[in-house]
C-alpha cells in the first residue's frame, strides 16, 4: 500500500494563493486566513504561488507568519507551489519553502534586488541605495543557498560518472558541474560556468587568508574583536598582491573589494555549523567505494571523524559552488524552466516529469517499512 | 531589511527521514543513488500491477466494503458528537 507523507504534497484544503504583486496589501489579506490555518492545525500549509514579485521584505513577512512559532514554540512546515509565475521576491519565496513544487507550464524569474525612485537623487543617496541593494542581494543569496544546498546534493549524486570523479576528491568538482551543465539551455548554463569561475575566486580569498592568519601565534584562541582587523589586514595583503601590477588604492575600489572579501568569509564561516550537519547526513555519499567499504565498518563515532576527514573537504568546495551560484541569480535576469530551477536546487519536485524527488524516496522507504511490519 | 531571525530559522533542518534515505542508499545500494530509485520504483510498479489484478478478482466487491466496525463507528459519532 503507498504511504502518503503530508509533509511532502500539497494540501488545497490548507491553503493560501500569493497572486498578482507582493505588496503590504497583499501580506494584509492573507494575514487572517493564515492565523486562521494555524490555529486548526499544525499540518503544513500550502503557498500557491502566481506573482511578478514585488517587495522581498512583505514575501519574508508572509513566511515568517506561515512558519513563525506558536505560543506552545510548535512550528508549522511550508510547502510552496508555483502555479504560474514566480519572478524575482516571489521565486525567493518559492525556493524558501520547506518543501518546493514546480507545476511543469510554471516560469520562474531570478533578478538582482532592485528599487524605485519617485523622487530625484543625490550622490550619498545614490551610494547608501546602491550599497543597500548589494547587501540586500548577498544576504538573499546566502539564503538561498542554505535552502538550495541539500537539493543540489540530491542532484549532483544523479550525475553518474562526473560524481565517481568527485568522489575521488573535489578537483572533480568542474566536471560534476560541467555534467550539469547539459541540464540547461545554452544562456542559463553559462550561470553555472560563471559560478565554477567564482568559487575559484571565491576559495582563493579563503585560502590566502587561513595562509596569513596562520602565521599568527594561537590565532585559533583569539576573540572576535582580535581577528576581525587581522583578518582586514590579510585581505588587504591578498588584493594589493593580486593587483601587484595596476594602479590599485584602497582609496579607490579597493576597499570595496576587501570590505566585499570580508563580509563573505564572514558569512562563510556562519555557516560552518551547517555544514558539519549536512556532513553527518549527506557525507557518506560522497566515498568512494573504496572509503563507502570502510566506512560501513565503522562505528558511530568513528563515522563521524571519518567523514570529517573523507568527505568535508568536497562538501566545502560544493557549498562554495553553491554560494556562488545563488549569488549570481540575484545579479543578473535568469530565466528557469521547471526542470531548471530542479536541476538548480530551487524546487524539490517538479510534478508529472518523473524526476526523482525527496517525497518520492522518503514514501517508498516508509512503504517498504509498512509492508515489513504486516504479519 | 531582512531580519536576522529569518534566517537563523532558515537554517538547513536536518531531516531524520532524509538521513534514513542516505543510510540505506549507502549500506545497501553502494552510493548509487539511481540504483535505488530505480529498484524501488520496479517494486511499486510490481505491487501496483498486483493490487490492479487483485481488483478484478471475486473478493474485491468484499474489500471496498467498509467494515462493520467502521459502519457503526460512523452511526455512533452521528449520534452522540
Amino acid at each position: 500500500m503507498p504511504v502518503h507523507d503530508k509533509d511532502y504534497w500539497e494540501n488545497f484544503e490548507r491553503s493560501l494563493f500569493l497572486t498578482g504583486k507582493i505588496t503590504q496589501e497583499a501580506a494584509y489579506a492573507l494575514s487572517p486566513r493564515i492565523k486562521e490555518l494555524r490555529a486548526a492545525s499544525g499540518d503544513p500549509i500550502t503557498l500557491y504561488i502566481d506573482s511578478p514579485g514585488g517587495s522581498s521584505a512583505v514575501a519574508e513577512g508572509i513566511r515568517f507568519l506561515i512558519k513563525a512559532p506558536d505560543q506552545d514554540g510548535r512550528k508549522c512546515r511550508l510547502i510552496t507551489v508555483v502555479i504560474g509565475t514566480a519572478a524575482s521576491a516571489a521565486a525567493d519565496l518559492l525556493a524558501l519553502g520547506d518543501y518546493a513544487i514546480a507545476e511543469p507550464q510554471a516560469d520562474i524569474l531570478y533578478h538582482g534586488s532592485r528599487q524605485a525612485f519617485e523622487q530625484l537623487l543625490t550622490f550619498e543617496g545614490a551610494t547608501s541605495v546602491a550599497a543597500n541593494l548589494q547587501e540586500a542581494n548577498e544576504r538573499l543569496a546566502l539564503r538561498l543557498a542554505r535552502s538550495s544546498f541539500r537539493r543540489i546534493i540530491w542532484r549532483v549524486v544523479q550525475l553518474k560518472d562526473a560524481i565517481e570523479k568527485f568522489r575521488d576528491g573535489p578537483e572533480g568538482l568542474e566536471e560534476l558541474v560541467e555534467a550539469l551543465t547539459a541540464k540547461f539551455t545554452p544562456g542559463n548554463a553559462r550561470l553555472l560556468r560563471e559560478a565554477i569561475a567564482k568559487q575559484k575566486s571565491l576559495q582563493e580569498v579563503q585560502t590566502a587568508a587561513d595562509n596569513y592568519l596562520k602565521k599568527r601565534k594561537n590565532v585559533a584562541q583569539w576573540p572576535t574583536k582580535q581577528l576581525e582587523p587581522e583578518l582586514v589586514r590579510a585581505l588587504v595583503d591578498y588584493r594589493s598582491r593580486l593587483h601587484k601590477e595596476d594602479d590599485w588604492l584602497l582609496s579607490r575600489t579597493g576597499m570595496r573589494e576587501v570590505a566585499s572579501d570580508f563580509n563573505l568569509i564572514h558569512d562563510y564561516a556562519s555557516q560552518t555549523k551547517d555544514l558539519d550537519a549536512q556532513l553527518e547526513v549527506y557525507g557518506s555519499l560522497f566515498l568512494t567505494q573504496a572509503q563507502s567499504a570502510e566506512f560501513k565498518s565503522k562505528s558511530e563515532e568513528e563515522r563521524k571523524v571519518y567523514l570529517k576527514s573523507h568527505a568535508a573537504d568536497k562538501l566545502e568546495v560544493l557549498w562554495y559552488f553553491v554560494v556562488s551560484l545563488c549569488r549570481l541569480l540575484q545579479t543578473k535576469d535568469y530565466q528557469l524552466t521547471p526542470e531548471e530551477a530542479y536541476w538548480l536546487g530551487v524546487v524539490d519536485e517538479v510534478t508529472g516529469s518523473g524526476l526523482q524527488s525527496d517525497r518520492e524516496m522518503i514514501e517508498m522507504i516508509l512503504s517498504t517499512e509498512s509492508a515489513t511490519r504486516k504479519p | 531589511m531582512l531580519d536576522k531571525r529569518l534566517e537563523q530559522e532558515q537554517a538547513p533542518r536536518v531531516d531524520e527521514r532524509l538521513a534514513r534515505v542516505v543510510r540505506i542508499i549507502v549500506e545497501q545500494y553502494d552510493g548509487d543513488v539511481k540504483a535505488f530509485v530505480d529498484s524501488i520504483r520496479y517494486r511499486t510498479e510490481v505491487n501496483r500491477k498486483a493490487e490492479v489484478a487483485s481488483d478484478h478478482s471475486d473478493q474485491a466487491p468484499l474489500r471496498k466494503c467498509p467494515s462493520t466496525t467502521k459502519i457503526i463507528g460512523r452511526i455512533s459519532s452521528a449520534h452522540y458528537s
